[in-house]
């Protein structure tokens, strides 16, 4: 019997997978056992669950975005699933923001901060932060409250001049 | 004698350092440099004992794949030639090196003591920190993955819930457990019976909750869950005491037996030895069930034999070793 889930090898491993409730029980090659046995040491379906986060949404047009520090660009990030370093969050960060809050529900780290501050990290400045807002208003295609946010920022702006 | 559907907790910390690539953009030598300032950190760090270091280079097939059994490394790391693996406070945490991650801080502890292990994580993370880590106000610990970003935890608990399972009960429960984040697997999957009826509960969330809130619902969804596997029990011995005695302890004579064992059935009699253990019906060590559990694995057997074996041999040497292990304290 061939792997069931390349369809290229012979499979040789009966194996069950019961995610969320859903059991799904395949023949597999030794290859794909160990894609699965991965996840299941990770406990998360990384690169597909991205994979289709992006199909889903359909919206193609690849930016044309390279981090300045690794030399990653989107459409290799699309395909792996996967950053190249530290800086790629920030040259992504549009593109991270629908997929984040996705998978978490909340895009803002609650938790541990380097440095022993056990607290909140700092409020950031508030036009910054309307930034981000705005950022998250065109993502959701939200153009009403993103030209909202653009005038407050833009006021702001003149206040500190 | 305490029963044990928790086996074991686990927390693992994802992290990377600031100014090097994530590993799967890493360039010549970069491997090296990050595993020498891990090094550095852990040989200067009070409190966590002696830091022993093992590259998987230096290790054969075999032995990567005995690491992987015992759950001490991932399948992805025991194929990474320039992976190392660190233990540290007597085995109970352990860091992979250049995994997908730069480093991955586990802690793993028996019983239902997640907040032991993150303590034990947290320990290890704040003595490693000081290599300069990647992290970012809104997006916490930065890691090659955006699932893991955020707290970088996974936090998981593995169950043995062999009459929940008979019952047929475990896809509702994973159903409610998936409604607040959390997710629930089988492992050692090679087949519906062969998992030995072993479930392995972790969080999904990683951003916009701290640890101390994800450890604690997942506390609390392992208790839950244990105290529906303690009714499952006293439900099945209610319909039928004596066939379900008769059933396990029939497991424990063939374990006692039997001169030839598949890895799926092995599993399987394991996991009703320690049904039949739990319910009082046979005196066992569970130390000795969970040694050998480790010991019975494929990758183990080799390493024991330190030749290739056919699947009938495999076999015949795991039903030996079963016998030996369970006269010795029969
Ligand atoms: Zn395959
Ligand atoms: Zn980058």
């Amino acid at each position: 019997m061939m792997c069931e889930e390349c369809g290229i090898r012979e499979a040789t491993i009966h194996f069950t997978t019961i995610v969320n409730g859903h059991s799904r029980e395949l023949m597999l090659c030794s290859e794909c056992l160990n894609k699965h046995k991965h996840q299941m040491w990770d406990g998360i379906p990384l690169g597909e669950l991205l994979q289709g986060f992006w199909k889903e949404n359909g919206k193609e047009e690849t930016p044309q975005l390279r981090c300045p520090s690794c030399g990653m660009d989107y459409e290799e990030f699309k395909n792996s699933g996967r950053l190249g370093c530290a800086q790629c969050y920030r040259t992504f960060s549009q593109q991270l923001e629908p997929v984040l809050s996705r998978l978490h529900g909340r895009v803002r780290h609650a938790g541990k901060v380097p440095g022993g501050q056990k607290a909140a990290p700092a409020e950031m400045d508030p036009v910054a932060k309307l930034k981000q807002e705005m950022e998250q208003a065109v993502a959701k295609e939200d153009f009403e409250r993103a030209a909202a946010l653009r005038d407050q920022i833009k006021a702001l702006q003149k206040e500190a001049e | 004698m305490p029963e044990t559907i928790a086996l074991t907790s686990r927390i693992r910390l994802a992290r990377n350092y600031e100014d090097i690539p994530f590993p799967p953009r890493m360039g010549e030598g970069m491997a090296q440099k990050v595993l020498d300032r891990t090094m550095q950190s852990l040989n200067g760090a009070s409190g966590l004992g002696a830091a022993h270091m093992v590259r998987m280079a230096e290790l054969s097939q075999s032995a990567r794949e005995e690491l992987v059994e015992q759950h001490r490394i991932s399948p992805e790391l025991s194929r990474k030639d320039d992976g190392a693996l660190v233990e540290l406070m007597q085995g109970s945490v352990y860091v992979m090196v250049n995994e997908e991650d730069h480093l991955r801080i586990q802690a793993i502890l028996p019983g239902l003591s997640l907040g032991e292990a993150l303590d034990l994580a947290n320990r290890t993370d704040d003595a490693l920190e000081k290599g300069g880590y990647a992290f970012d106000d809104r997006y916490g610990y930065l890691t090659a993955c955006p699932t893991n970003a955020g707290t970088g935890m996974r936090a998981s608990v593995m169950l043995h819930l062999p009459a929940l399972t008979l019952l047929s009960q475990i896809g509702p429960i994973i159903r409610t457990v998936s409604r607040i984040g959390l997710t629930v697997r089988g492992i050692y999957g090679e087949g519906s019976q062969a998992n030995g009826n072993m479930y392995q509960l972790s969080n999904q969330v990683t951003l916009g909750r701290n640890e101390s809130e994800i450890v604690h619902a997942l506390d609390e969804a392992a208790l839950q869950v244990m105290q529906r596997e303690r009714e499952a029990r006293a439900s099945m011995l209610d319909r039928n005491a004596l066939g379900t005695e008769d059933r396990l302890l029939r497991s424990y004579g063939i374990l006692c037996n039997a001169r030839r064992m598949t890895l799926r059935e092995f599993m399987q009699r394991i996991s009703d030895l320690r049904l039949a253990m739990d319910l009082g019906f046979v005196e066992v060590d569970p130390k000795t069930l969970d040694d050998l559990m480790l010991e019975a694995q494929p990758a183990a057997i080799l390493r024991r034999e330190g030749k290739p074996l056919s699947d009938e041999e495999q076999n015949a040497k795991r039903a030996d070793l079963v016998r030996a292990a369970l006269e010795a304290v029969g």
